[in-house]
């Protein structure tokens, strides 16, 4: 454990925390802990207070009320930050006119961390091949690959990472979900912002959803997922009919684009078949079906949804591929 | 103040890492050498004899005219003007306070390490005249007088620049547009400084650029003494230190 770890408590921990500009309160409150060893999503729609948030945490942006703390200290009170907490925040630039080594040069001598990383790093989110060039001559993705080879730089135990995802490709993508996975595995922390709501759900172990600043929810997926409203799903060619006996015990009945099918709330499975047996209706599918996490956020926030869909199953990934050949 | 330390290679580091630093110090030998070259092609002639320009022959000749790569301190200002400005500009202030989150020791490594460019920028300067007048005497078939005068101004020339890029550092992380900066600190230098100073003459040997920068490399009876010119730059470098760390402490990082 080391000298920073003053407290074997949680990786990171919000308390009371209240951030405002002039009258608007961009978090208004917010408490959550991020426990050792689980990557931990944060969710929020777009201005819910996200990044305001990780900036104050990691000590770039002054908290108003409250505290936030990272392995027990106000990040500025760590020693060797970089050693110990990795950030990589979407709104951090770089210089356009400095090759991605010089970049990863300048940032370990600031952090006092040895050279000897900026190699190791470069091959881990596979940039050697352009650390020698320009900056302003990087694709997104490229950008995105720095910044998570500076967050790693120090071989921290914690990653705070904001939108880590944006600007890579696929295979980036699935890369950084290994890697996210098998860090925390290796019992480290992860604190990942991201609005890619199909990826968070097969990367995260927790998650903390806020809006307009303030906690909306905070426990394992499946916790969020399973606390949701979730329907029947009921296929039958006498939908329509089952439908307004389903309405008149109660239930809410939702039709999609297959006449076919309704969607059922309000009532447990077991009733449902009850009332298609007394109604003689035939059946084709009966299913209960649980929140996705993009249908779980958006009852919990009441608007704004990520990207969703079902992303693959979780593959290994030891190396990321490198990135596409498209440096402007 | 090992940080401190550390840090100032850190912004060393950055300079050299960049284009920015040859192009300003290249307009800065332009300049030095143009004016050089000028002025040795008519100090002596009858125009240059009207304008002051008396021929240059002795070590204490070799020494004022020397003291005309000053010019340098301009190009040097304008390199300490980008110091802080270019964080805000690119958004690596935020990496950089990752790195480096007590702040303080950040601006103070920014103003010396820049002052160190401005330095080098200055002595860069003074070698430029000092260079031309070299190779007229050698053309001549002459060896250019030469003595420690000489030497202590060109590193004169060099403490002025410092000064200057180390106000320019101070000065800018108080701001955050890196065009006000930049046009800021050549207002003052060549428009402030030059209509104040025609207006009230006796105001000038207080001036951070024209009077003070000025006092180190000549004596006149207008002029600030040497020790008295180096004490209130220091006190300027002091203000526009506090109030770029003030402003740097207060501020969120974006």
């Amino acid at each position: 454990m080391s000298s920073n770890d003053a407290s074997p408590g949680p990786a990171i921990e919000v308390a009371g925390l209240t951030k405002r500009f002039g009258e608007l309160a961009a978090v208004d409150g917010l408490s959550f802990a991020v426990p050792r060893g689980r990557v931990t999503g944060f969710l929020g729609p777009n201005g819910a207070g996200k990044t305001t948030t990780m900036r104050v945490v990691l000590g770039l942006a002054a908290p108003t009320e409250g505290t936030a703390t990272i392995l027990g200290r106000a990040y500025s009170a760590l020693d060797q930050p970089l050693a110990h907490v990795g950030a990589m925040l979407e709104s951090t630039g770089f210089h356009p006119g400095r090759t991605g080594r010089d970049h990863l040069r300048i940032t370990a001598r600031a952090g006092g961390i040895g050279g000897e990383r900026i190699d190791a790093v470069l091959d881990q989110v596979a940039m050697r091949e352009y650390a020698d060039r320009r900056v302003g001559g990087y694709s997104s993705g490229m950008r995105q690959r720095l910044g998570l080879a500076t967050a790693l730089l120090g071989d921290p135990e914690v990653l705070v990472l904001d939108e880590p995802g944006n600007g890579l490709d696929p295979a980036g993508v699935a890369w950084l979900r290994g890697f996210l996975r098998a860090f925390a595995d290796a019992g480290r922390s992860v604190f990942v912002s991201s609005h890619l709501l199909a990826e968070m759900a097969q990367t995260v172990d927790r998650l903390v959803v806020i809006d307009r600043g303030r906690l909306v929810r905070e426990g394992p997926v499946e916790a969020i997922t399973s606390s949701v409203a979730r329907d029947v799903v009921v296929r039958s060619p006498d939908a329509e009919r089952l439908g307004v006996s389903l309405e008149a015990a109660g239930a809410t009945v939702s039709a999609g684009d297959d006449p076919a099918a309704i969607s059922v709330a309000g009532l447990p499975i077991e009733q449902v078949g009850e009332i298609a047996a007394t109604e003689r209706a035939v059946l084709h599918e009966l299913r209960s079906r649980e929140a996705s996490l993009e249908e779980a956020f958006l009852q919990l926030t009441g608007g704004e949804g990520g990207e969703a869909g079902e992303g693959p199953e979780r593959p290994p990934a030891p190396a990321i591929p490198p990135p596409p050949q498209d440096a402007r | 103040m090992s940080a401190v330390l550390r840090l100032v290679g850190v912004e060393i580091a950055k300079v050299r890492s960049t284009r920015m630093w040859i192009g300003l110090l290249l307009g800065a030998v332009g300049l030095a050498a143009l004016g050089a070259i000028a002025t040795l092609a008519i100090a002596g002639t009858p125009d240059g004899l009207e304008a002051g320009l008396t021929p240059i022959e002795t070590v204490e000749d070799v020494r004022d005219f020397v003291t005309t790569g000053s010019i340098a301190g301009v190009f040097a200002l304008v390199l300490g003007a980008t110091a802080m400005t270019t964080e805000h500009r690119h958004r690596t202030l935020s990496g950089t306070f990752l790195a480096a989150p007590k702040r303080w020791p950040v601006v103070v490594a920014k103003v010396i390490g820049y002052g160190v460019a401005g330095f080098a920028f200055g002595v860069v300067g003074g070698l430029i005249p000092l260079v031309a007048v070299a190779v007229k005497f050698a053309v001549g078939g002459e060896v250019v007088p030469f003595g420690a005068s000489v030497v202590v101004a060109v590193l004169a020339v060099g403490a002025g620049a410092a000064f200057s890029a180390a106000m320019g550092a101070a000065a800018g992380a108080a701001l955050r547009s890196q065009l006000i900066a930049i046009i800021g600190v050549l207002g003052w230098t060549l428009v402030v400084e030059s209509l104040v100073g025609a207006i009230l003459p006796a105001t000038v040997k207080w001036f951070p650029f024209s009077g003070l920068a000025t006092s180190l490399t000549q004596t006149g009876t207008d002029l600030l003494s040497p020790g008295a010119a180096g004490l209130v730059m220091v006190l300027y470098l002091a203000i526009a230190l506090g109030a770029g760390l003030a402003v740097t402490m207060a501020r969120d990082v974006e």
